[in-house]
């Protein structure tokens, strides 16, 4: 019989004792946690110097604007923990990265061969778009019953791709939604979803070197989209300048009444998600922005954020969702009209015209690996 | 009244049944279920105890094990291997008619003498060209090939390679270099934990082997939320914060480096481990091969 004196791996306990020991190690040598993001450390020293470190489990990414800091970082953790793949940022998570003097580039290609293997769709022929334009998927359809797991499995391989992936967010959310009962026809759509992530299998983010930072939130949501309960999507795309960095695409929890409606209600949730943005750039160095700009295409939502005038058409909307309003009051957020040919944010809740959704592909910042330089 | 052992047909669902298919499958009469208002029925083919009540019998009709056992189940398997094809190939199926007399090669499907009569299965006309390829699976080259991409799953299957052994030497030069357990006498009341090895070949991005890695685990699954623990915690960062660093680097033109702990979890202190599950037992997963 032996008596455990530190951690095993499967025990439970074993990720909050080695959480607990590596914050431990970082908050002794002058590390700053980021107390939205507990596993985001930042380290600043004199004239600006500054060094960030994410963690994930076991993998550390670090960056900074100063080698010194960095080589004392990587020596002082060799010290203390037995280290491996010391190197330049190239493979982390399953996602590709590429950094050269033009930017930086994330892609999974590698990830992507993967699942067209593993569903069998490695010699499909490949399409341009991810859904049939206007197609539109129902919970009740006569069609013959699929393969329940199989279809989870499909979901859940396609859902960590769109961690590069925006255009992908939409249509992958869209058929999660029948993962308890799926049919031949929900099954169809995977398989074309397959079939455009091997046509465009290359396709990745691109971060360009010397851009501006200013956080832009794209918003949008679809009318009742949903043909069984009438709920409506929404969708949204934050950008740093030319590169997305974050973005959801996700069904409204709450049926609307007015097509305004749901534009608010993305606003509202698009305004929490611009707090903790603000909050992450803050930490590692970006102040200055005074506030953040939400393009939102519908005016009413606009006016209504504006003016708290209740009026029979909106008497009913939920207390939670005038969040929005105070931030607007306090100028933290702006939100302006933009125009729906231009709006990053349409991708992520309506099956677009091939057109209009190269294009609006393009804006995000996708790119195809070989088109870098 | 039940009798065990007679012929049954078990109807199939028409969910899980095309046009073509057997509407029933024959099985045998195990006795009720204790569960469920059915038959407990044996699936000879599939070798699986199925419930059902939608059943026909033949009461007159008993299954003859010396027969199966001995003759019949290689058989009965290739019967089944060749009926899954067939619903991928609806052309192997031609009416009798056409098919030409080749019984030599004809696996068939014989439900002992006195089951059901099954038709003859003869190998369609365009087939007499060809080779069949279901054999190459028992290939012994081909079975060792495979056996050497698929990662062992026992300490016994393990021990016999030196790649796994060399691995579960350094496994254990970590743990034992961490400090990580103490011989004692465990106190009476103490129930021990499990552990166990994993074997898993790492990859490359280019797919070549990057290394062998045994990780010996305590069988976390024995322990009681509430008792052995009171949370679990993992420790990730969102993607969005990653793709935040990845821009901000990018701008500024920085470069973002990487680095992997290893070994990470055995780094981590005991502190509020609570004592029953402080313990853990290592009967056979021993010092054999180290």
């Amino acid at each position: 019989m032996y008596k455990l004196k530190k951690a095993l791996y499967g025990l439970k306990q074993a990720p909050r004792a080695w959480y607990n020991k590596i914050e431990a190690y970082f908050l002794q040598n002058d590390f700053e946690r980021c107390f939205c993001e507990h596993t985001l450390f930042t380290k600043s020293a004199k004239e600006g110097k500054i060094l960030i470190v994410s963690l994930y489990v076991d993998d550390l990414i670090y960056t900074g604007n100063d080698q010194g800091m960095c080589d004392e970082f990587k020596e002082s953790m060799m010290l203390v923990f037995y280290m491996t793949n010391l190197e330049k940022m190239r493979y982390f998570l399953g996602i590709e990265v590429l950094q050269n003097t033009n930017g930086i580039f994330v892609c999974q290609q590698k990830y992507a061969q993967e699942v067209l293997i593993r569903f069998n769709m490695v010699e499909c022929n490949p399409v341009k778009n991810p859904i049939v334009p206007g197609m539109k998927l129902s919970r009740t359809d006569t069609r013959p019953k699929a393969d329940a797991t199989l279809y989870k499995q499909a979901v859940g391989s396609l859902m960590y791709l769109t961690a590069t992936r925006p255009d992908l967010m939409y249509v992958v959310s869209l058929i999660s939604r029948f993962m308890e009962n799926p049919s031949e026809s929900h099954w169809n759509a995977v398989k074309r979803i397959l079939r455009y992530i091997k046509g465009t299998i290359e396709l990745g983010m691109l971060y360009k070197r010397g851009e501006d930072i200013t956080l832009v939130a794209y918003t949008d949501s679809d009318y009742a989209g949903d043909v069984d309960d009438r709920k409506s999507t929404s969708g949204f795309v934050f950008s740093l300048g030319t590169g997305a960095v974050s973005w959801s695409s996700k069904k409204q929890p709450i049926v609307t009444l007015s097509t305004t409606e749901p534009e608010y209600i993305v606003a509202a949730s698009c305004a929490c998600q611009c707090i903790w943005i603000m909050r992450i750039l803050e930490t590692i160095g970006f102040k200055g922005q005074k506030h953040i700009l939400i393009l939102c295409d519908s005016n009413s939502a606009i006016k209504l954020s504006e003016n708290s005038i209740f009026h029979g058409r909106s008497k009913h909307i939920d207390g939670r969702f005038h969040f929005l309003k105070d931030l607007v009051k306090e100028g933290k957020i702006k939100l302006s009209h933009y125009n729906t040919q231009n709006q990053i944010a349409d991708i992520m809740t309506k099956s677009l015209k091939l057109e209009q959704f190269m294009k609006i592909r393009r804006m995000s910042g996708m790119i195809a690996a070989s088109d870098i330089n | 009244m039940v009798k065990i052992n007679i012929i049954t047909h078990v109807h199939t669902p028409d969910q899980q049944q095309s046009k073509l298919d057997n509407k029933s499958k024959p099985c045998i009469l195990f006795g009720v279920s204790d569960e469920l208002k059915a038959y407990r029925l044996f699936d000879p083919v599939n070798k699986k105890i199925i419930i059902n009540k939608d059943v026909v019998f033949e009461e007159n009709k008993g299954w003859n094990w010396e027969q199966s056992g001995a003759e019949n189940h290689p058989e009965i398997v290739v019967a089944a291997k060749e009926s899954s094809d067939s619903q991928s190939e609806p052309e192997e199926e031609q009416p009798e008619s056409q098919a030409v007399r080749n019984d030599s090669h004809t696996p068939t499907l014989e439900i002992p003498a006195e089951g059901r009569a099954k038709r003859n299965r003869r190998k369609p006309v365009w087939m007499a060209d060809y080779e069949e390829g279901g054999s190459i699976y028992n290939d012994s080259n081909t079975s060792v090939m495979l056996a050497a991409e698929t990662d062992p799953v026992t300490f016994e299957e393990a021990i016999k390679s030196k790649k796994w052994q060399e691995a579960m030497v350094k496994e254990m030069k970590a743990i034992e270099k961490n400090q990580t357990w103490e011989l004692t006498h465990a106190p009476k009341d103490v129930k021990p934990i499990g552990v166990k090895w994993i074997y898993k070949t790492k990859l490359k991005e280019n797919g070549e082997v990057d290394k062998f890695k045994a990780r010996l685990v305590a069988k976390g699954y024995a322990q009681h939320y509430g008792v052995d623990y009171t949370e679990v915690f993992a420790l990730v960062t969102k993607l969005d914060t990653i793709r935040i660093i990845l821009y901000v680097a990018a701008k500024n033109g920085w470069f973002i480096f990487q680095m992997d702990v290893k070994s990470a979890f055995l780094h981590g202190e005991r502190g509020n481990i609570c004592s029953t599950s402080s313990w853990i037992y290592r009967k056979g997963i021993g010092r054999k091969g180290v």
